[in-house]
């Protein structure tokens, strides 16, 4: 009796789980294809290096792309050193009690709760107004980072904390100095962790708007320098929709581009990692 | 020459006679000496030894029942303790003259001096090379032929030489456990401490390679001074010099007898000793 009610229990946990995951599939999968049909066709060569007409109506998203990369370059830059080096010094060099530990991973959660508007807010007062960088890449950039921060320092931090007490134990029996072995043991054991992070923030920005409205501009023209202001991908598919009537076959074509680079560039990122792991580790 | 023949060091071995009944032979040259030494985790006595010496060159076993504070005895040695929260170590443990416990003890050059291989093997996940190269860079060694030269030594010493010699690129991670083992044992020597401490070193291997690991411990023998703990008496009868017994006594570690191997197993003077080789307790 027991052994027959535990088999139908069984059956539509299964079930359950079945139409859930198949939900969500269909989900993704109806989304990305709408966006390739209506963008597909409209995606050419011309359409990625030529300049904006009319608005972004017609012409293609060269600078945009410019811009976007820029801003992202810059995120990472300052994100990634920053993120990495906090959670080495949480993990490895303070000794806080385990209450101020919680109290940091507490805040440093709530803080990637963050909407992205505030960040945007935030920077425009701080980076373009205190700093005095104006609206520009820089500044556009800087914000991203701040917002990705808390992202990378957690992840980063979680993969430092997974690093076999085994390992720790023959670190400290062979005496070895703090620095070689967070560079030459603990940071390569990490890698994989820290790189999920590290994609994970890069998809989230550059899939950002709000936080860089306010910051990098929406000037859509090619970017002379750091300091100039540039368009991202993501404000020009929202200008687009929403504010340009007849943008939409455009809207669609640079939704298509954007995800076509963040799926190049997670895939990047793992295929780099495995090879320069592959070596000394077993993935 | 002479003079080597005759020094204490080379001279004939005289067996360190029982630590409890009669007290230790002070004249034998020992490498470790132990003197009252106290071990408390959140403020509760864990371990109480009184006394113990081990002999230069020798392999001394620390054996007795789980929880007796053998691991914690051998962690004191190198200072592993330090790394337990809420753990506090009185007493002294002198290794040439230097108590090992004092405050303003450098524990890095400490243990360069003192290695320690664990139960279960932990190599880095690097390359063979490269575990052994990083321990020697970290200690100041450059010279590029001078680590070649000292990883081959250690490998040989190991017996892992010509098992991993057209491979030492690839990573650690794929040898077997007995050789992963061996190698962490390598990683220990390649450093030239005087004092191994192998904490159950051949507890997580296989029967095979348990016994081939073994075989390089007894190879060891008098270069380095040895400190095995094991669970596993007859592999301490096959492999040690002396034996030190350790019991749980009220909830405290303590060590009951300490002596040579042949004393320990045929006459033992504690009637603990004597039921627990005879495996009526433990």
């Amino acid at each position: 009796m027991s052994i027959e009610r535990s088999r139908i229990t069984d059956a539509a946990v299964a079930i359950f789980l079945w139409v859930v995951s198949s939900a969500i599939l269909l989900l993704v999968v109806s989304l990305l294809f709408n966006i390739l049909w209506h963008g597909l066709p409209h995606v050419s060569w011309s359409f990625l290096v030529d300049t904006p007409q009319e608005a972004g109506r017609s012409g293609g998203i060269g600078p945009i792309l410019v811009s976007s990369v820029l801003i992202l370059t810059v995120c990472v830059a300052f994100a990634v050193p920053l993120g990495v080096g906090t959670a080495a010094f949480l993990t490895e060099y303070c000794k806080f009690s385990q209450r101020t530990n919680r109290g940091i991973q507490g805040s440093l959660d709530i803080l990637s709760g963050v909407p992205s508007i505030v960040f945007g807010l935030f920077g425009n007062i701080f980076f373009c107004k205190i700093l005095g960088l104006g609206f520009s890449i820089l500044s556009g950039g800087l914000t991203l980072a701040c917002m990705v921060l808390p992202v990378i320092v957690r992840t980063s931090e979680m993969s430092l904390r997974g690093v076999s007490p085994e390992i720790r134990q023959a670190i400290e029996s062979l005496g070895l100095s703090k620095s070689g072995a967070l560079f030459h043991i603990l940071l390569p054991i990490a890698v994989p962790g820290i790189t999920a992070g590290v994609i994970l923030s890069v998809g989230r920005s550059l899939a950002e708007a709000a936080a860089l409205i306010f910051t990098s501009g929406y000037v859509d023209r090619m970017p002379s320098s750091l300091s100039d202001s540039g368009r991202a991908l993501a404000i020009h598919i929202y200008d687009l929709s929403m504010n340009v009537p007849g943008g939409d076959k455009n809207a669609y074509a640079s939704a298509v581009v954007l995800i076509a680079l963040l799926l190049a560039m997670s895939t990047l990122t793992r295929i780099l990692v495995r090879i320069t792991f592959q070596r000394t580790r077993i993935c | 020459m002479l003079s080597e023949l005759v020094s204490p060091e080379v001279g004939p071995k005289i067996a360190p006679d029982p630590m409890r009944i009669p007290p230790a032979d002070l004249s034998i040259p020992c490498a470790i000496d132990i003197k009252e030494l106290r071990l408390f985790y959140d403020g509760r006595q864990a371990v109480n030894c009184s006394g113990l010496r081990v002999e230069k060159g020798s392999v001394m076993a620390l054996v007795g029942p789980s929880g007796c504070g053998k691991s914690s005895i051998l962690s004191c040695i190198n200072r592993m303790s330090d790394l337990v929260p809420n753990c506090r170590v009185e007493g002294q443990i002198l290794i040439d003259k230097i108590d090992v416990l004092d405050k303003k003890t450098n524990v890095k050059s400490l243990r360069k001096r003192v290695g320690m291989v664990f139960q279960r093997p932990n190599p880095f996940p690097k390359s063979i090379r490269e575990n052994l190269a990083l321990p020697l860079r970290e200690h100041g060694i450059r010279n590029r032929a001078m680590i070649e030269e000292k990883i081959e030594r250690a490998l040989r010493d190991v017996g892992l030489w010509n098992e991993v010699y057209v491979r030492l690129d690839s990573p650690a991670m794929l040898l077997s456990g007995g050789q992963q083992q061996r190698l962490c044992i390598a990683r220990a020597i390649v450093l030239e401490p005087e004092i191994i401490l192998l904490d159950e070193p051949c507890s997580a291997l296989d029967p095979i390679s348990a016994s081939v690991v073994e075989e390089f411990i007894v190879g060891l023998k008098g270069r380095y001074t040895i400190v095995v703990v094991t669970h596993n008496l007859a592999q301490a009868r096959r492999i040690a010099d002396s034996v030190s017994v350790c019991w749980v006594e009220n909830d405290c570690g303590c060590l009951v007898e300490s002596g040579d191997v042949n004393q320990i197993f045929s006459k033992p003077l504690c009637k603990i000793t004597q039921s627990y080789i005879q495996g009526l307790r433990g």
